[in-house]
Protein backbone atom coordinates (compact mmCIF):
# COMPACT_ATOMS: atom_id res chain seq x y z
CA UNK A 1 0.00 0.00 0.00
CA UNK A 2 2.85 2.31 0.94
CA UNK A 3 4.44 1.66 -2.46
CA UNK A 4 1.24 2.73 -4.24
CA UNK A 5 1.19 5.89 -2.17
CA UNK A 6 4.78 6.60 -3.14
CA UNK A 7 3.98 5.91 -6.81
CA UNK A 8 0.99 8.24 -6.82
CA UNK A 9 2.93 10.97 -5.03
CA UNK A 10 5.87 10.61 -7.40
CA UNK A 11 3.67 10.87 -10.48
CA UNK A 12 1.77 13.87 -9.13
CA UNK A 13 5.03 15.58 -8.12
CA UNK A 14 6.43 15.08 -11.61
CA UNK A 15 3.34 16.59 -13.21
CA UNK A 16 3.73 19.66 -11.02
CA UNK A 17 7.49 19.67 -11.59
CA UNK A 18 7.14 19.61 -15.36
CA UNK A 19 4.64 22.40 -15.73
CA UNK A 20 5.98 25.75 -14.52
CA UNK A 21 6.43 29.26 -15.84
CA UNK A 22 8.99 28.24 -18.49
CA UNK A 23 6.98 25.41 -20.02
CA UNK A 24 3.71 27.37 -19.88
CA UNK A 25 5.29 30.41 -21.58
CA UNK A 26 7.23 28.51 -24.27
CA UNK A 27 4.30 26.17 -25.07
CA UNK A 28 1.90 29.11 -25.35
CA UNK A 29 4.33 31.03 -27.59
CA UNK A 30 4.89 27.95 -29.76
CA UNK A 31 1.14 27.34 -30.15
CA UNK A 32 0.37 30.99 -30.90
CA UNK A 33 3.07 31.30 -33.58
CA UNK A 34 3.27 27.84 -35.16
CA UNK A 35 -0.01 26.08 -34.31
CA UNK A 36 0.48 22.42 -33.47
CA UNK A 37 3.76 22.21 -35.40
CA UNK A 38 6.10 22.35 -32.39
CA UNK A 39 4.35 19.59 -30.40
CA UNK A 40 7.27 17.27 -31.33
CA UNK A 41 9.72 19.50 -29.43
CA UNK A 42 7.58 19.11 -26.29
CA UNK A 43 7.50 15.35 -26.77
CA UNK A 44 11.29 15.27 -27.25
CA UNK A 45 11.81 17.40 -24.11
CA UNK A 46 9.47 15.14 -22.13
CA UNK A 47 11.27 11.96 -23.17
CA UNK A 48 14.65 13.61 -22.56
CA UNK A 49 13.72 14.66 -19.04
CA UNK A 50 12.22 11.24 -18.28
CA UNK A 51 15.46 9.51 -19.35
CA UNK A 52 17.63 11.85 -17.26
CA UNK A 53 15.41 11.66 -14.19
CA UNK A 54 15.21 7.87 -14.34
CA UNK A 55 19.01 7.70 -14.58
CA UNK A 56 19.71 10.13 -11.71
CA UNK A 57 17.07 8.42 -9.52
CA UNK A 58 18.56 4.97 -10.23
CA UNK A 59 22.05 6.31 -9.47
CA UNK A 60 20.89 7.64 -6.09
CA UNK A 61 18.75 4.60 -5.17
CA UNK A 62 21.52 2.07 -5.90
CA UNK A 63 24.67 3.95 -4.85
CA UNK A 64 23.08 5.88 -1.97
CA UNK A 65 24.87 8.98 -3.32
CA UNK A 66 23.57 12.12 -4.98
CA UNK A 67 24.51 13.30 -8.46
CA UNK A 68 26.31 16.45 -7.21
CA UNK A 69 28.28 14.38 -4.65
CA UNK A 70 29.47 11.96 -7.35
CA UNK A 71 30.21 14.73 -9.84
CA UNK A 72 32.68 16.20 -7.33
CA UNK A 73 34.22 12.90 -6.27
CA UNK A 74 34.57 11.21 -9.67
CA UNK A 75 35.48 14.22 -11.81
CA UNK A 76 37.48 16.29 -9.30
CA UNK A 77 37.01 19.84 -8.11
CA UNK A 78 38.37 21.49 -11.27
CA UNK A 79 35.77 19.89 -13.53
CA UNK A 80 33.05 20.06 -10.88
CA UNK A 81 33.20 23.87 -10.85
CA UNK A 82 32.01 23.94 -14.48
CA UNK A 83 28.60 22.23 -13.97
CA UNK A 84 28.29 23.87 -10.54
CA UNK A 85 28.78 27.43 -11.82
CA UNK A 86 26.58 26.73 -14.89
CA UNK A 87 23.85 25.21 -12.71
CA UNK A 88 23.94 28.05 -10.19
CA UNK A 89 23.90 30.83 -12.79
CA UNK A 90 21.18 29.32 -14.96
CA UNK A 91 19.06 28.16 -12.02
CA UNK A 92 19.32 31.62 -10.47
CA UNK A 93 17.72 33.15 -13.57
CA UNK A 94 15.06 30.42 -13.70
CA UNK A 95 14.43 30.98 -9.98
CA UNK A 96 13.82 34.69 -10.61
CA UNK A 97 11.43 33.76 -13.47
CA UNK A 98 9.47 31.42 -11.21
CA UNK A 99 9.22 34.06 -8.46
CA UNK A 100 8.03 36.37 -11.27
CA UNK A 101 5.44 33.72 -12.23
CA UNK A 102 4.03 33.47 -8.68
CA UNK A 103 4.00 37.27 -8.38
CA UNK A 104 2.24 37.57 -11.72
CA UNK A 105 -0.48 35.15 -10.59
CA UNK A 106 -1.03 37.40 -7.56
CA UNK A 107 -1.11 40.43 -9.86
CA UNK A 108 -3.86 38.80 -11.98
CA UNK A 109 -5.99 38.27 -8.88
CA UNK A 110 -5.28 41.45 -6.90
CA UNK A 111 -4.36 44.00 -9.56
CA UNK A 112 -1.31 44.96 -7.47
CA UNK A 113 1.87 45.14 -9.60
CA UNK A 114 3.95 41.97 -9.50
CA UNK A 115 7.05 43.87 -8.30
CA UNK A 116 5.35 44.33 -4.93
CA UNK A 117 4.75 40.60 -4.62
CA UNK A 118 8.28 39.30 -5.31
CA UNK A 119 9.68 39.70 -1.78
CA UNK A 120 6.57 38.34 0.02
CA UNK A 121 6.63 35.35 -2.37
CA UNK A 122 10.32 34.74 -1.61
CA UNK A 123 9.54 35.02 2.10
CA UNK A 124 6.72 32.48 1.80
CA UNK A 125 9.05 30.03 -0.01
CA UNK A 126 11.77 30.63 2.56
CA UNK A 127 9.30 30.00 5.42
CA UNK A 128 8.32 26.64 3.91
CA UNK A 129 11.97 25.62 3.52
CA UNK A 130 13.03 26.91 6.95
CA UNK A 131 10.25 25.24 8.92
CA UNK A 132 9.12 22.40 6.65
CA UNK A 133 10.59 18.96 5.96
CA UNK A 134 11.42 17.51 2.56
CA UNK A 135 8.09 15.71 2.36
CA UNK A 136 6.27 18.95 3.24
CA UNK A 137 7.98 20.60 0.26
CA UNK A 138 7.24 17.59 -1.95
CA UNK A 139 3.64 16.99 -0.90
CA UNK A 140 2.64 20.58 -0.18
CA UNK A 141 2.84 21.60 -3.80
CA UNK A 142 2.17 18.24 -5.49
CA UNK A 143 -1.55 17.71 -4.86
CA UNK A 144 -2.44 21.34 -5.47
CA UNK A 145 -0.53 21.20 -8.76
CA UNK A 146 -3.34 19.07 -10.15
CA UNK A 147 -5.23 22.31 -10.78
CA UNK A 148 -3.04 22.39 -13.92
CA UNK A 149 -5.31 19.66 -15.31
CA UNK A 150 -7.63 22.49 -16.35
CA UNK A 151 -5.33 22.98 -19.37
CA UNK A 152 -6.28 19.47 -20.49
CA UNK A 153 -9.99 20.25 -19.93
CA UNK A 154 -9.65 23.48 -21.93
CA UNK A 155 -7.81 21.71 -24.78
CA UNK A 156 -10.45 18.95 -25.06
CA UNK A 157 -13.29 21.49 -24.92
CA UNK A 158 -11.75 23.26 -27.94
CA UNK A 159 -12.14 20.06 -30.04
CA UNK A 160 -8.62 19.91 -31.46
CA UNK A 161 -7.92 18.13 -34.75
CA UNK A 162 -6.42 14.99 -33.23
CA UNK A 163 -5.01 13.71 -36.52
CA UNK A 164 -3.12 16.93 -37.16
CA UNK A 165 -1.86 16.98 -33.57
CA UNK A 166 -0.68 13.38 -33.91
CA UNK A 167 1.26 14.23 -37.08
CA UNK A 168 2.84 17.23 -35.30
CA UNK A 169 4.46 14.82 -32.84
CA UNK A 170 6.96 14.06 -35.62
CA UNK A 171 9.55 16.78 -36.39
CA UNK A 172 8.87 18.97 -39.41
CA UNK A 173 10.48 21.87 -41.26
CA UNK A 174 8.92 25.32 -40.64
CA UNK A 175 7.00 27.06 -43.45
CA UNK A 176 7.89 30.55 -42.16
CA UNK A 177 10.33 32.28 -39.78
CA UNK A 178 12.82 29.38 -39.47
CA UNK A 179 15.06 31.25 -36.98
CA UNK A 180 12.10 31.87 -34.63
CA UNK A 181 10.97 28.25 -35.04
CA UNK A 182 14.33 26.77 -34.04
CA UNK A 183 14.70 29.34 -31.26
CA UNK A 184 11.39 28.12 -29.83
CA UNK A 185 12.56 24.49 -30.17
CA UNK A 186 15.59 25.31 -28.00
CA UNK A 187 13.46 27.28 -25.50
CA UNK A 188 11.07 24.33 -25.20
CA UNK A 189 13.95 21.91 -24.65
CA UNK A 190 15.44 24.26 -22.02
CA UNK A 191 12.06 24.58 -20.29
CA UNK A 192 11.59 20.78 -20.24
CA UNK A 193 15.08 19.47 -19.49
CA UNK A 194 16.32 21.61 -16.61
CA UNK A 195 19.47 20.33 -14.87
CA UNK A 196 18.07 21.52 -11.52
CA UNK A 197 15.35 18.88 -11.86
CA UNK A 198 17.69 15.91 -11.81
CA UNK A 199 19.95 17.43 -9.12
CA UNK A 200 16.81 17.92 -7.02
CA UNK A 201 15.44 14.49 -7.89
CA UNK A 202 18.61 12.59 -6.90
CA UNK A 203 18.90 14.54 -3.63
CA UNK A 204 15.20 13.86 -3.00
CA UNK A 205 15.80 10.14 -3.45
CA UNK A 206 18.40 10.29 -0.64
CA UNK A 207 16.15 12.47 1.55
CA UNK A 208 13.35 9.89 1.10
CA UNK A 209 15.75 7.01 1.90
CA UNK A 210 15.50 5.25 -1.47
CA UNK A 211 17.17 1.86 -2.00
CA UNK A 212 17.24 -0.50 -5.03
CA UNK A 213 13.73 -1.55 -3.92
CA UNK A 214 12.52 1.84 -5.12
CA UNK A 215 13.65 1.33 -8.72
CA UNK A 216 10.08 0.60 -9.86
CA UNK A 217 8.82 3.74 -8.12
CA UNK A 218 11.65 5.60 -9.84
CA UNK A 219 10.78 4.26 -13.31
CA UNK A 220 7.06 5.03 -12.96
CA UNK A 221 7.67 8.48 -11.45
CA UNK A 222 10.12 9.49 -14.16
CA UNK A 223 8.18 7.89 -17.02
CA UNK A 224 4.49 8.32 -16.26
CA UNK A 225 4.85 11.55 -14.26
CA UNK A 226 6.75 13.31 -17.02
CA UNK A 227 4.45 11.91 -19.67
CA UNK A 228 1.46 13.47 -17.88
CA UNK A 229 3.39 16.71 -17.33
CA UNK A 230 4.43 16.82 -20.99
CA UNK A 231 0.83 16.05 -21.99
CA UNK A 232 -0.34 19.12 -20.06
CA UNK A 233 2.33 21.28 -21.75
CA UNK A 234 1.00 20.01 -25.12
CA UNK A 235 -2.51 20.98 -23.91
CA UNK A 236 -1.22 24.56 -23.36
CA UNK A 237 0.17 24.52 -26.91
CA UNK A 238 -3.15 23.21 -28.30
CA UNK A 239 -5.21 25.93 -26.57
CA UNK A 240 -2.81 28.63 -27.80
CA UNK A 241 -2.91 27.15 -31.32
CA UNK A 242 -6.71 27.17 -31.42
CA UNK A 243 -7.35 30.51 -29.69
CA UNK A 244 -4.37 32.75 -30.48
CA UNK A 245 -2.91 31.48 -33.78
CA UNK A 246 -6.08 32.09 -35.91
CA UNK A 247 -6.14 35.68 -34.63
CA UNK A 248 -2.40 36.13 -35.29
CA UNK A 249 -1.86 37.09 -31.64
CA UNK A 250 1.74 36.61 -30.51
CA UNK A 251 2.52 36.43 -26.83
CA UNK A 252 4.57 39.51 -26.01
CA UNK A 253 3.73 39.61 -22.32
CA UNK A 254 2.39 37.25 -19.68
CA UNK A 255 -0.81 39.31 -19.42
CA UNK A 256 -1.93 37.73 -22.73
CA UNK A 257 -1.56 34.11 -21.57
CA UNK A 258 -4.72 33.82 -19.39
CA UNK A 259 -6.82 35.43 -22.14
CA UNK A 260 -6.44 32.30 -24.24
CA UNK A 261 -8.35 30.41 -21.54
CA UNK A 262 -11.30 32.78 -21.45
CA UNK A 263 -12.69 31.27 -24.68
CA UNK A 264 -12.86 27.61 -23.54
CA UNK A 265 -13.38 28.21 -19.79
CA UNK A 266 -14.97 31.68 -19.54
CA UNK A 267 -14.20 34.01 -16.66
CA UNK A 268 -13.19 31.08 -14.47
CA UNK A 269 -10.37 30.42 -16.96
CA UNK A 270 -8.42 33.49 -15.87
CA UNK A 271 -8.78 32.58 -12.19
CA UNK A 272 -7.87 28.95 -12.84
CA UNK A 273 -4.86 30.11 -14.83
CA UNK A 274 -3.77 32.35 -11.94
CA UNK A 275 -4.17 29.40 -9.54
CA UNK A 276 -2.17 27.09 -11.79
CA UNK A 277 0.56 29.66 -12.31
CA UNK A 278 0.77 30.35 -8.57
CA UNK A 279 1.00 26.72 -7.49
CA UNK A 280 3.26 25.35 -10.23
CA UNK A 281 5.67 28.31 -10.07
CA UNK A 282 5.73 28.24 -6.27
CA UNK A 283 6.53 24.51 -6.37
CA UNK A 284 9.28 25.17 -8.90
CA UNK A 285 10.64 28.07 -6.79
CA UNK A 286 11.24 25.90 -3.73
CA UNK A 287 12.57 22.99 -5.81
CA UNK A 288 15.04 25.14 -7.77
CA UNK A 289 16.42 26.94 -4.74
CA UNK A 290 16.75 23.63 -2.90
CA UNK A 291 18.58 22.14 -5.91
CA UNK A 292 21.03 25.08 -5.84
CA UNK A 293 21.68 24.65 -2.10
CA UNK A 294 21.97 20.85 -2.50
CA UNK A 295 24.55 21.21 -5.29
CA UNK A 296 26.68 23.60 -3.21
CA UNK A 297 26.46 21.62 0.03
CA UNK A 298 27.01 18.21 -1.55
CA UNK A 299 29.86 19.46 -3.74
CA UNK A 300 31.74 21.04 -0.84
CA UNK A 301 30.92 18.36 1.74
CA UNK A 302 28.79 20.53 4.04
CA UNK A 303 26.05 19.05 6.24
CA UNK A 304 22.75 19.15 4.31
CA UNK A 305 19.21 17.93 4.62
CA UNK A 306 15.86 19.62 4.35
CA UNK A 307 14.83 17.46 7.34
CA UNK A 308 17.47 19.00 9.66
CA UNK A 309 16.89 22.19 11.60
CA UNK A 310 18.67 25.13 9.88
CA UNK A 311 21.03 25.46 12.86
CA UNK A 312 22.42 22.00 12.01
CA UNK A 313 23.22 22.82 8.39
CA UNK A 314 23.65 26.56 8.54
CA UNK A 315 25.58 27.00 5.26
CA UNK A 316 22.94 24.97 3.40
CA UNK A 317 20.09 27.00 4.95
CA UNK A 318 21.93 30.30 4.43
CA UNK A 319 22.49 29.42 0.76
CA UNK A 320 18.81 29.02 -0.08
CA UNK A 321 18.01 32.15 1.96
CA UNK A 322 20.49 34.29 0.02
CA UNK A 323 19.52 32.87 -3.40
CA UNK A 324 15.81 33.49 -2.75
CA UNK A 325 16.39 37.06 -1.63
CA UNK A 326 18.56 38.08 -4.60
CA UNK A 327 16.35 36.29 -7.16
CA UNK A 328 13.34 38.21 -5.80
CA UNK A 329 15.31 41.45 -6.13
CA UNK A 330 15.59 40.86 -9.90
CA UNK A 331 11.78 41.03 -10.13
CA UNK A 332 11.62 43.96 -7.69
CA UNK A 333 13.89 46.08 -9.90
CA UNK A 334 11.46 45.58 -12.77
CA UNK A 335 13.02 43.01 -15.13
CA UNK A 336 10.30 41.75 -17.51
CA UNK A 337 9.38 38.18 -16.43
CA UNK A 338 8.69 36.95 -20.00
CA UNK A 339 12.06 38.22 -21.31
CA UNK A 340 13.76 36.68 -18.26
CA UNK A 341 11.95 33.37 -18.83
CA UNK A 342 12.93 33.25 -22.51
CA UNK A 343 16.60 34.00 -21.91
CA UNK A 344 16.84 31.59 -18.97
CA UNK A 345 15.26 28.75 -20.99
CA UNK A 346 17.81 29.17 -23.81
CA UNK A 347 20.69 29.35 -21.29
CA UNK A 348 19.35 26.25 -19.54
CA UNK A 349 19.41 24.37 -22.84
CA UNK A 350 22.96 25.63 -23.51
CA UNK A 351 24.17 24.44 -20.09
CA UNK A 352 23.02 20.85 -20.67
CA UNK A 353 26.27 19.29 -22.02
CA UNK A 354 28.19 19.84 -18.76
CA UNK A 355 25.48 18.10 -16.74
CA UNK A 356 24.33 15.41 -19.18
CA UNK A 357 27.70 14.05 -20.39
CA UNK A 358 29.05 13.26 -16.85
CA UNK A 359 25.79 11.44 -16.06
CA UNK A 360 26.45 9.13 -19.01
CA UNK A 361 29.89 8.30 -17.56
CA UNK A 362 28.55 7.70 -14.03
CA UNK A 363 25.69 5.50 -15.27
CA UNK A 364 28.25 3.04 -16.65
CA UNK A 365 30.33 2.82 -13.45
CA UNK A 366 29.92 -0.70 -12.10
CA UNK A 367 31.48 0.20 -8.73
CA UNK A 368 28.53 2.55 -8.16
CA UNK A 369 25.64 0.84 -9.89
CA UNK A 370 26.64 -2.84 -9.79
CA UNK A 371 24.18 -4.81 -12.00
CA UNK A 372 22.00 -1.74 -12.43
CA UNK A 373 24.41 0.02 -14.85
CA UNK A 374 22.92 1.37 -18.07
CA UNK A 375 21.86 -1.16 -20.68
CA UNK A 376 22.24 -0.50 -24.43
CA UNK A 377 18.84 1.26 -24.63
CA UNK A 378 19.52 3.69 -21.76
CA UNK A 379 23.04 4.34 -23.08
CA UNK A 380 21.77 5.07 -26.59
CA UNK A 381 19.15 7.45 -25.16
CA UNK A 382 21.75 9.27 -23.03
CA UNK A 383 24.26 9.46 -25.94
CA UNK A 384 21.55 10.94 -28.20
CA UNK A 385 20.66 13.44 -25.46
CA UNK A 386 24.33 14.33 -24.93
CA UNK A 387 24.83 14.91 -28.69
CA UNK A 388 21.61 16.91 -28.85
CA UNK A 389 22.74 19.03 -25.91
CA UNK A 390 26.01 19.86 -27.74
CA UNK A 391 24.09 20.88 -30.89
CA UNK A 392 21.82 23.04 -28.72
CA UNK A 393 24.85 24.67 -27.05
CA UNK A 394 26.33 25.61 -30.45
CA UNK A 395 23.00 26.86 -31.84
CA UNK A 396 21.74 28.69 -28.74
CA UNK A 397 23.54 32.03 -29.11
CA UNK A 398 22.99 32.55 -32.88
CA UNK A 399 19.31 31.63 -32.48
CA UNK A 400 18.90 33.91 -29.45
CA UNK A 401 20.23 36.76 -31.61
CA UNK A 402 18.19 35.97 -34.73
CA UNK A 403 14.99 34.42 -33.37
CA UNK A 404 14.75 35.69 -29.80
CA UNK A 405 12.94 38.95 -30.49
CA UNK B 1 44.10 -6.27 1.71
CA UNK B 2 42.26 -4.03 -0.73
CA UNK B 3 43.67 -1.54 -3.18
CA UNK B 4 42.67 2.08 -3.58
CA UNK B 5 43.54 4.76 -6.08
CA UNK B 6 44.42 7.99 -4.31
CA UNK B 7 43.10 10.27 -7.05
CA UNK B 8 39.88 8.30 -7.63
CA UNK B 9 38.95 7.05 -4.19
CA UNK B 10 40.44 9.50 -1.70
CA UNK B 11 40.94 12.90 -3.32
CA UNK B 12 37.65 14.89 -3.35
CA UNK B 13 35.88 12.26 -1.21
CA UNK B 14 33.42 13.29 1.50
CA UNK B 15 35.06 13.50 4.94
CA UNK B 16 33.12 12.46 8.02
CA UNK B 17 34.11 12.79 11.66
CA UNK B 18 34.18 9.92 14.13
CA UNK B 19 30.62 11.02 15.04
CA UNK B 20 29.48 10.78 11.41
CA UNK B 21 29.25 14.55 10.94
CA UNK B 22 29.93 15.80 7.41
CA UNK B 23 33.09 17.92 7.77
CA UNK B 24 34.03 18.84 4.21
CA UNK B 25 35.91 17.04 1.46
CA UNK B 26 39.47 15.91 0.82
CA UNK B 27 40.55 19.06 -0.99
CA UNK B 28 44.18 18.00 -1.38
CA UNK B 29 46.67 15.36 -0.27
CA UNK B 30 50.15 16.13 1.04
CA UNK B 31 53.02 13.92 -0.08
CA UNK B 32 56.00 13.99 2.27
CA UNK B 33 59.43 13.54 0.67
CA UNK B 34 61.77 11.81 3.09
CA UNK B 35 65.55 11.58 2.74
CA UNK B 36 66.65 8.05 1.94
CA UNK B 37 63.13 6.69 2.33
CA UNK B 38 60.19 6.44 -0.08
CA UNK B 39 57.72 9.34 -0.12
CA UNK B 40 54.47 8.85 1.76
CA UNK B 41 51.06 10.51 1.94
CA UNK B 42 51.32 12.41 5.19
CA UNK B 43 48.18 14.54 5.45
CA UNK B 44 44.78 15.52 4.11
CA UNK B 45 44.37 19.22 3.40
CA UNK B 46 40.99 20.91 3.40
CA UNK B 47 39.52 24.39 3.19
CA UNK B 48 38.65 27.12 0.69
CA UNK B 49 42.17 28.40 -0.11
CA UNK B 50 43.45 24.85 -0.81
CA UNK B 51 40.43 24.12 -2.98
CA UNK B 52 40.83 27.37 -4.90
CA UNK B 53 44.40 26.38 -5.89
CA UNK B 54 42.98 23.32 -7.61
CA UNK B 55 39.93 25.05 -9.10
CA UNK B 56 42.07 27.45 -11.14
CA UNK B 57 43.45 30.97 -11.10
CA UNK B 58 40.12 32.89 -11.22
CA UNK B 59 38.99 31.09 -8.07
CA UNK B 60 42.30 31.89 -6.31
CA UNK B 61 41.72 35.58 -7.06
CA UNK B 62 38.09 35.34 -5.97
CA UNK B 63 39.07 33.61 -2.74
CA UNK B 64 41.74 36.26 -1.97
CA UNK B 65 39.36 39.10 -2.81
CA UNK B 66 36.62 37.67 -0.59
CA UNK B 67 39.02 37.18 2.30
CA UNK B 68 40.27 40.76 1.93
CA UNK B 69 36.78 42.28 1.68
CA UNK B 70 35.40 40.26 4.59
CA UNK B 71 38.64 40.82 6.56
CA UNK B 72 39.06 37.13 7.25
CA UNK B 73 42.32 36.54 9.09
CA UNK B 74 41.89 32.86 9.90
CA UNK B 75 43.70 30.56 7.50
CA UNK B 76 40.58 28.47 6.80
CA UNK B 77 42.88 25.51 6.09
CA UNK B 78 42.93 22.25 8.03
CA UNK B 79 45.77 19.75 7.90
CA UNK B 80 44.66 16.34 9.08
CA UNK B 81 47.41 13.75 9.64
CA UNK B 82 46.80 10.80 7.34
CA UNK B 83 47.31 8.53 10.33
CA UNK B 84 43.95 9.82 11.59
CA UNK B 85 42.13 8.10 8.75
CA UNK B 86 39.92 5.39 10.26
CA UNK B 87 38.23 4.01 7.16
CA UNK B 88 38.06 4.69 3.45
CA UNK B 89 34.85 3.58 1.74
CA UNK B 90 32.27 5.77 0.00
CA UNK B 91 33.44 8.49 2.38
CA UNK B 92 36.64 8.97 4.35
CA UNK B 93 36.14 8.63 8.11
CA UNK B 94 38.72 10.39 10.27
CA UNK B 95 39.50 10.35 13.97
CA UNK B 96 38.51 13.99 14.49
CA UNK B 97 35.52 16.02 15.54
CA UNK B 98 33.82 18.80 13.69
CA UNK B 99 35.04 21.41 16.17
CA UNK B 100 38.68 20.43 15.41
CA UNK B 101 38.30 21.42 11.77
CA UNK B 102 39.45 24.97 11.08
CA UNK B 103 37.77 24.91 7.66
CA UNK B 104 34.39 24.45 9.37
CA UNK B 105 34.50 27.79 11.21
CA UNK B 106 32.14 29.36 8.66
CA UNK B 107 29.48 26.76 9.58
CA UNK B 108 29.89 27.60 13.30
CA UNK B 109 30.03 31.34 12.74
CA UNK B 110 26.87 31.31 10.60
CA UNK B 111 25.06 29.02 13.05
CA UNK B 112 25.86 31.06 16.15
CA UNK B 113 25.76 34.60 14.71
CA UNK B 114 22.96 34.40 12.13
CA UNK B 115 20.95 31.20 11.71
CA UNK B 116 20.26 30.28 15.32
CA UNK B 117 19.08 33.82 16.05
CA UNK B 118 16.11 33.22 13.79
CA UNK B 119 12.97 31.42 14.96
CA UNK B 120 12.75 27.67 14.33
CA UNK B 121 16.46 27.15 13.64
CA UNK B 122 17.41 25.24 16.80
CA UNK B 123 17.19 21.51 17.63
CA UNK B 124 18.09 18.50 15.47
CA UNK B 125 15.23 17.21 13.32
CA UNK B 126 12.32 19.29 12.07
Amino acid sequence: MKKWGELALGVVTSIGGFLEVGSIATSAQAGAEFGYQLAWALLLGTIGLAVLMEASGRLAAVSGRTYADLLRERFGIRFFMLPLVALLLVSFLVLASEIGGVSLALQFVTGVNLRWWALPVALLGWGLLWRGTFSAVEQGTAGLGLVALMFAVAAVKMHPQWGMLGRALLPSIPHHEPARYWYLVISILGASISPYLFVFYSAGAIEDGWSPEHLVVNKVTAGLGNLFGGGLAIAVLVVAALVLAPRHIRIDSYAQVPLMLSQPLGKAGVLLFAGTLFITCFGATVEIVLAMAYALAQGFGWPWSENLRPGKDSRFASSYTVFLFFAALIIVIGVDPLALTNISMVLTAASLPVTVVPLLVLMNDRTLLRRYVNGPFANTALVVLALMSVVVLVAALPLQLTGGG
Amino acid sequence: MGRLELANDVLDAQLVSRRDEKIGRVDSLLLELRQGRPPRVSAILMGGPVRAEREGRPFVWLSRALRAVLRIRRSGVTRLEFAKVLRIAECVRVDAEERDIEAEYVEHWLASHVVCRMPGAGGDQK
